[in-house]
């Protein structure tokens, strides 16, 4: 083996010397100088003529050259060569000078012997980017290729021969091949990047005009510039169909990601998220679902990304994309590619950004109107100053601190990626934290004669988080402090504990006591009722890629994410004792969550003349891992002394064991192929099976889910006006399927916390279960105009999600509360449309960005003639009620969307519908109603996201204004601010001397307090959701490279998000979002307030 | 044909490796619910043979904090004028017949769901017979009869039929059919009493006799007897036939107090939750008024004391109060109720005053009016650990008070003149008050059944609502309205459940059984 690679260059080298001879004159001049004149005369004859004159002898062989050929010459005291190169013009005849001979050859038959070598190399971009599809040809033999998906090519070329570079949107080059066996182009952009590599599902990359479905590319700069520390808060608004809620939980708080509308009405429709090709276990723990008893939500495991190590993102809004990753696939997928070693010089940047948060909408409070004594209700008498109490007033300034320092290193086959970041963010109310160190390691090595690449990655993650907050009335600091009386000083309750000398320990102080609402001293909730997580992750990447050919690979991944979770809360003596016991309370929990996952995949890129096919197939199986142990209960002994031997086993507070855990495997086979003609018609097909092992015990052990599609360069195959160079139409269809909920199929008994028990099953019997699957069809098109100075991208998308399983109620009759159905079909249909501008306004470079959406949801079905086992009969149901608040409930109805919301109380109105007012009362009277008042869909009719760019020497300036038209949102806490007298609108009332109902006015306590409060008239509480927001700010300057001497290049910046709500009706932010569930969204039950941010980046590069 | 066999290669790589992954891992041990039951598992040490009679019991009389305020407290309780919500519900309650619709059908949702998912189970083990079966009846009707002396018509003899949507039976129906399975049941336990003598094979299981059937049988008789007596105005006949019925059985009905039916559920007693931790209750104006006026010294034993402003005492609140808050409310008297506490679901001395009505409408009881009575208030005395019973029961000056109001907002006049000691000479009407009166005295604090009591006899006379309702002048609602998911899921049976109930589906109905009034 040793002696291939010295044999083969040796021999290299010598073939190279023979071409040099063979086609370079030597440099030498000659004295002599040739001067001949002569028509039609045998070339022999003339030849030695010339060498007559050069006083040269003459060498050729007569068996290659035709030397009766007649030629022709005229030149005065020309150089030898140039007469000799006058002369053979023409002929095919070659002559070298060696010494004093003059030696004649055939060139054709001395080409043909030339050495023809293949020659490698990189296309990239000036940002070095890689270029795929470039085109390379060898000028001289017409032969060539393209370059793959990372920018790679191979060509055969003999030295000096010229190769052609051409790639729409950037300068053609010709470049002369010398000695160099591999060949780095970088190509400068003509006009504009017109086509691109995107990444695609499973990692693999596809030119982004042979995709059939719409795949929006994220530059990483989209999540660094306006840092949030759940890096998906920075995408909101950004993307045409992928509507993205910020969590009130605070700091830490999961994102709520639903792409096209809500499809499941009882699964998870958080988008799937896919890190490098693998897709990933995100533990979203954010999902609150007891209405106003809710407990405090979790995190998620997708903050854990450091954004900084992020180098792009792909967002699959529709099934046709995700059709490879099947289950889950089907609420879309964010593909996040990481940042990897670059070959050159050592890079090392740091970045460090530094935010700040206040409240952005909050209710209007009213200060006039003192309580009554010992009323914790402000309907007292008018003061004669203003109380001077500010709700807001308890809120913490909001901090998250970010930074990040990078290392990047490596040489043509070895690269390597180091970071390590830190995040640390403070929320708005006390003791609210969230903290996060990041480190990642990456490295990517080629051997075997860059035939097999290693790569290598490794991300350690810890994370903890504290005290984050769902709404409600359970551990809600806000209700104390909104409804707070305004008679009182709010300084008697920020003394939260005092020292008891009776017990030697400290004990809340909150005279007030729950208020009806399960209330306690603000300050003593964040403080001593601690509620916190710590995670432990690592996460372990292995790819190994093998080239069999120039056109087929084959790539095995591994990927290992291992999170060790601890959950810890402490309830303080003197803690309300609806959570605790006279001694406190303690739960304590530590879980693993792991998962294993790995494929290996076959690739196949291959052109063959016009034809260009493109297959990918392979299996993956993954396998996931949660178990969880604790204990917890009130606390016997020893009050604020917090481990499992304190805790009153026998008879304390909710006192039990903690256990749970679960396990699933997914195994699966795909396959993908893409066939391209003449790089304008691209039909795309591709096939997936899942056995899940969700679905054992089941009829289907497997199921199947195909897609195809089809894409075509119009302006390819037709003429088109010369403003239109790129025209693509594209159509999709796909059907994804997901496998029903773990464990369904094999019924148990549980034990029931509750009553300490192992208990029953409520749910009838079940039938035959199938699962779960979404038939979407999508088409669209994209074009580039006016010198790609306008981009137009229009996509039109229906999904139909059937076969849901969901948990309908069954009449109590018959002896179970509940029975599972499939059933169902919700359609979304909608229109995603991306516009972009970009032109230099003299000298500032101007980009323009606007993009719209709008979906509609329907629900075509619920439960038509499902079949029941038991009974042998068919059910059906027109109306099934979900999550609810007070007296406010969603439900979903047949020909209804998946936000709709109803009131089910209402006023009590007289015969002709006008409110009816009590002769004896003087009030209206609140009642409950026999058919719940629909109050409308919470569901936003259209997005619309606008993003301008500026850039001058230097200085960026960008901003982005949102807007989300239609929906409504019902505010609760409206409700309870006019109960209890504490909201602007009942302060105006008083001072109106009350309500104006029909014909008169009603004391403003009377109806208030009727009209008011969690089971008022929600009608009156029921807003309209557009709203219009400066959404980002950010002025950057990037200082002068020359100003460092060349040595590292700075970078600072200004941004700013939530700046300036240009218009929202509602008495909170209607994008914020309690619950990354499906429910409970548009519903405000003290939410904390989203978050204004004010922050700075520095970045250094060097 | 090279690239061809390559691919060939590589998909059966594929393909094999696939294969022997899937029968490598066992796809129903991973999706296996953790830490849950199987059926197997539970047939080590027969533990399916009474795993779900706790469950049943837990329910029969509803011992879980959120079940208990939801089915009892926050009804019975009030309607039985033992207890008012404190506060914070002042406006929309069961006491003004606004309550939220998630309250009115709660005890419906909760008591069908929980009782029928055991007994089902326990009907699939035991086949539908013998002693366990037996056993499960009886809890069974317990609860039923709770929940249809709320309702109405309630299903009940077709729920197991296997339908999706079963039909309502009308109360009458609902009550002869559990007569029926009541009477089976007492047939089944007394066999198996009488065959094995000593036997209590579901010991572990029964948390409230501790597995003594004979102990069952007695409070089955006992329960009969009150059912009985409950639809004495609607069907004599059959009333009398089951009230002897059940004195006279071999074991006849519960008449010590060691043979009360009460359940040490394990997390203590749910009413202990309801003042303290939730502070969602406080006394009712009626109850205290009563007992103030008697001198009864059971008080001490029922109620804590309360100081307001400068008054001491047991302050109960007006039944419909709209109070302005917690704050306010919850400075009246709550109950003496400790964790530790049993809950009970039945005394002997109720028994005793039915057998008191009884035998005052000449029913074969064994026993005379009087002595019944009497016998009721000793055997409360005794069993709250008073004392002074018989100087008690030989009063016959003291009556009612009236009702001051520490805060001075509804303070109100006597409304009974009834005085205790009994009087061979009164009138039916008076007999039947002063029983009801002392009974109604003696059951605190099972709310439910003194407000079925009221119910069937408009005694003990009460306050009426310190607010007004839409109601008009309904004292107390005599029943709650149908859940309201059974006409969104039941939709096909709540015209036929409507005709049962023979009226609106409203707090003002009266049901079958609620005849005496009309």
């Amino acid at each position: 083996m040793r002696n291939k690679p010295r044999r083969y260059a040796s021999s290299f080298w010598w073939k190279a010397l023979g071409l040099l001879l063979a086609v370079c004159p030597l440099n030498e001049a000659f004295a002599q100088k040739i001067s001949l004149k002569c028509q039609q005369v045998p070339l022999y004859k003339a030849i030695e003529l010339v060498a007559h004159q050069a006083d040269m002898s003459v060498v050729y062989n007569t068996e290659d050259i035709d030397s009766a050929q007649k030629v022709s010459i005229q030149c005065e005291n020309e150089e030898v060569q140039q007469a000799l190169n006058l002369l053979l013009q023409g002929t095919g005849i070659g002559y070298k000078i060696a010494e004093n001979h003059l030696v004649f050859f055939d060139v054709k038959e001395s080409q043909q012997k030339q050495q023809m070598v293949t020659v490698r190399g990189t296309v990239t971009d000036d940002s070095k980017e890689p270029l795929i599809g470039v085109s390379i040809q060898n000028l001289r033999t017409k032969q060539g290729g393209i370059t793959d998906f990372d920018g790679h090519f191979s060509i055969r070329v003999a030295i000096g021969d010229k190769i052609k570079t051409s790639y729409i949107g950037y300068a053609s080059q010709i470049i002369e091949v010398k000695h160099q066996r591999t060949i780095d182009i970088v190509m400068a952009e003509d006009t504009k990047l017109l086509d691109e590599v995107v990444v695609t599902a499973l990692g693999i990359k596809r030119e982004e005009k042979a995709l059939s479905y719409n795949v929006q590319q994220v530059d990483a700069s989209e999540i660094t510039t306006v840092k949030d520390a759940n890096f998906m808060n920075s995408l909101a608004g950004k993307i045409p169909g992928v509507s993205i809620n910020a969590s009130s939980a605070g700091a830490g708080g999961a994102t709520r990601v639903v792409m096209r509308g809500t499809k499941s009405i009882s699964s998870n429709n958080n988008a799937l998220y896919v890190i490098d090709g693998v897709p990933i276990f995100n533990a979203n723990n954010g999902t609150v679902s007891g209405g106003e008893y809710s407990i405090q939500p979790g995190g998620e495991g997708i903050s854990d990304i450091n954004p900084e190590d992020i180098a792009s993102m792909s967002v699959l809004s529709g099934p046709a994309a995700a059709a490879l990753y099947g289950s889950n696939a089907a609420q879309g997928v964010i593909l996040i590619t990481t940042k990897k070693g670059v070959a050159g010089k050592t890079h090392v940047t740091i970045t460090s950004n530094a935010s700040f948060s206040s409240p952005f909408v909050m209710p209007e409070f009213q200060n006039t109107y003192a309580n009554k004594p010992q009323s914790f209700r402000s309907w007292g008498n008018k003061l004669d100053a203003s109380s001077g109490y500010k709700p807001s007033s308890f809120f913490n300034t909001g901090s998250n601190i970010q930074n990040t320092i990078s290392l990047t290193t490596g040489n043509e086959h070895n690269q390597t990626y180091v970071s390590i970041g830190s995040t640390n963010a403070k929320g708005l109310i006390l003791n609210n934290d969230y903290n996060r160190y990041n480190f990642t390691f990456r490295n990517t090595t080629s051997f075997l004669d860059n035939k097999m690449k290693l790569d290598l990655s490794l991300n350690v993650i810890r994370q903890d988080n504290q005290n984050m907050m769902a709404q409600g009335q359970y551990f809600n600091p806000l209700l104390p402090v909104y409804l707070y009386p305004r008679g009182e000083n709010f300084d008697d309750a920020r003394l939260f504990e005092r020292y008891d000398e009776g017990r030697n320990i400290n004990v809340q102080h909150w005279p007030w006591g729950s208020v009806g609402m399960n209330m306690q001293n603000p300050y003593w909730l964040a403080k001593r009722n601690e509620y916190g997580t710590k995670r432990n992750r690592y996460m372990a990447n292995v790819t190994l890629q093998y080239d069999i050919n120039s056109w087929m690979n084959i790539v095995s991944r591994a990927r290992l994410d291992n999170s060790t979770v601890d959950n810890e809360t402490k309830r303080y003596a003197s803690t309300a004792e609806l959570f605790a016991d006279p001694k406190g309370f303690y739960s304590f929990s530590k879980g693993n969550d792991n998962q294993y996952y790995g494929d290996v995949m076959l690739n196949i890129d291959k052109r063959i003349d016009d034809f260009s096919l493109n297959v990918n197939a392979g299996g993956s199986a993954t396998y996931l891992y949660s178990d969880y142990a604790g204990y917890q209960g009130g606390l016997k002994d020893l009050p604020n002394v917090f481990n499992f031997y304190n805790i009153n086993v026998k008879s304390g507070r909710d006192a039990y064991p903690k256990q749970e855990g679960y396990e699933e495997t997914t195994i699966s086979t795909f396959a993908s192929a893409e066939l391209g003609w003449k790089s304008m018609l691209y039909l795309t097909v591709t096939g997936r099976s899942d056995w899940a092992s969700a679905l054992a015990n089941t009829a289907q052990s497997s199921f199947f889910y195909p897609s195809i599609g089809l894409s075509g360069m119009v302006n390819e195959m037709v003429k088109l006006p010369s403003w239109i160079p790129y025209f693509k139409v594209r159509g999709s269809y796909a059907s994804v399927g997901s496998a029903i909920p773990r464990g369904m199929s094999q019924p148990r008994y549980r034990w029931d916390e509750a009553t300490g028990k192992w208990s029953t099953n409520s749910d009838r019997p079940l039938g035959e279960l199938k699962p779960e699957r979404t038939d979407s069809w999508e088409a669209g098109f994209s074009t580039k105009m006016f010198e790609n100075h306008v981009t137009l991208d229009v996509t039109w998308y229906r999904s139909n999600t059937k076969n849901q399983t969901f948990t309908a109620p069954t009449s109590l009759s018959s002896g179970y509360s509940s029975i599972k159905v499939q059933s169902g079909d919700v359609q979304n249909t909608g229109w995603e449309v991306s516009l972009g501008l970009n032109h230099k306004l003299g000298p500032v470079d101007w980009d323009s960005n606007v993009t719209f959406s709008t979906n509609k949801n329907e629900i075509k079905e619920l439960v038509d003639d499902y079949y029941d086992v038991l009974s042998g009969k068919s059910f059906s149901l027109t109306e099934s009620p979900q999550g609810g608040l007070g007296s406010v409930q969603y439900i979903l109805t047949k020909g209804g969307t998946m936000g709709d919301i109803y009131s089910k109380t209402g006023f009590r109105r007289d015969s002709e519908g006008n409110i009816w007012v009590g002769q004896d009362t003087q009030n209206v009277q609140v009642v409950q109603l026999e058919n719940p008042e629909k109050l409308g869909s919470v569901l936003p009719k259209a997005n619309i996201g606008f993003r301008n760019h500026f850039n001058y020497k230097g200085i960026d300036l960008g901003y982005m204004v949102s807007a989300r038209l239609g929906g409504i949102v019902v505010s609760p806490t409206q409700a309870i601010l006019d109960e209890f007298g504490v909201s602007k609108a009942t302060a105006i009332a008083r001072d109106n001397g009350g309500v104006w109902v029909n014909n008169g006015y009603i004391s403003a306590e009377n109806y208030y307090t009727a009209v008011g409060g969690k089971n008022g008239v929600m009608s009156e509480y029921t807003y309209d959701a557009t709203n219009v927001r400066l959404q980002e700010l950010s002025l950057g300057y990037s200082l002068p490279k020359k100003w460092f001497n060349d040595f590292c290049s700075l970078k600072v910046s200004v941004v700013g998000r939530n700046l300036w709500m240009i218009y929202n009706k509602a008495p909170f932010d209607p994008q914020s979002t309690a619950s990354s569930g499906t429910y409970y969204q548009g519903l405000d039950f003290f939410m904390q307030p989203s978050l204004r941010n004010i922050g700075f980046n520095v970045k250094l590069q060097f | 044909m090279k690239i061809k066999n390559t691919i060939y290669k590589h998909f059966f790589i594929g393909a094999i490796a696939c294969g022997c992954l899937l029968t490598a891992c066992d796809f129903e041990e991973i999706n296996e619910p953790k830490y849950q039951i199987t059926a197997d598992d539970m047939k080590g040490d027969n533990f399916n043979l009474g795993a779900f009679f706790p469950q049943l019991q837990d329910i029969a009389y509803p011992a879980q904090e959120n079940n208990y305020q939801m089915n009892e407290n926050l009804i019975g309780d009030v309607y039985g004028r033992y207890m008012m919500t404190a506060g914070k519900w002042s406006t929309k309650n069961f006491a003004v017949y606004n309550a939220p619709e998630g309250w009115v059908k709660f005890p419906f949702n909760n008591v069908m769901g929980n009782v029928y998912t055991a007994w089902n189970e326990i009907r699939k083990m035991t086949g539908g017979e013998g002693v366990n079966f037996a056993w499960a009846q009886i809890l069974r009707v317990t609860a039923m009869q709770r929940l249809t002396d709320m309702y109405g018509p309630i299903p009940y003899s077709k729920v197991a039929s296997g339908e999706l949507k079963v039909s309502y039976d009308s109360q009458e129906e609902a009550y002869k059919a559990m007569f029926i399975d009541l009477t089976d049941a007492i047939d089944v336990l007394t066999t198996f009493v009488v065959s094995n003598p000593g036997s209590v094979p579901m010991a572990q299981y029964d948390g409230v006799y501790g597995g003594d059937f004979s102990k069952w049988v007695k409070y089955a008789n006992s329960l009969k007897l009150r059912m009985a007596m409950r639809i004495r105005f609607a069907d004599a006949d059959l009333a009398k036939q089951m009230a002897e019925e059940a004195i006279n059985h071999t074991l006849g009905v519960i008449t010590a107090n060691s043979d009360n039916a009460k359940y040490n559920y394990a997390k203590g007693n749910p009413l202990h939750i309801m003042w303290d931790s939730y502070s969602d209750c406080r006394l009712c104006a009626d109850i205290t008024s009563y007992m103030i006026g008697y001198k009864d010294p059971r008080m001490s034993k029922y109620f804590q004391e309360a100081t307001i402003g400068e008054k001491k005492g047991y302050f109960g609140i007006r039944s419909g109060l709209n109070s302005p808050g917690t704050q306010y409310s919850t400075q009246y008297s709550s109950p003496n109720v400790v964790k530790e506490d049993p809950l009970y679901w039945m005394y002997a001395s109720e028994i005793s005053f039915l057998r008191a009505e009884g035998a005052a409408i000449g029913w074969n009881m064994n026993g005379t009016a009087e002595q019944f009575y009497n016998d009721g208030i000793r055997l409360s005395f005794e069993q709250v650990g008073a004392s002074g019973a018989d100087t008690y029961l030989a009063n016959s000056d003291l009556k009612q008070a009236d009702y001051e109001d520490p805060n001075n907002s509804a303070s109100i006049n006597a409304v009974s003149t009834i005085t205790i000691k009994w009087d061979d000479a009164a009138s039916a009407e008076q007999k039947l008050e002063r029983i009801i009166t002392q009974k109604w005295i003696a059951l605190w604090p099972m709310g439910q059944e003194a407000w079925s009591e009221y119910r069937r006899t408009g005694f003990p006379k009460m306050f009426p609502l310190a607010q007004n309702t839409a109601y008009g002048n309904l004292l107390i609602a005599n029943r709650i309205p149908f859940s309201a998911d059974e006409y969104l899921n039941n939709k096909e049976n709540m015209p036929a459940a409507k005709i049962a109930l023979g009226g609106e589906d409203n707090y003002a109905t009266n049901l079958w059984w609620d005849k005496y009034r009309k």
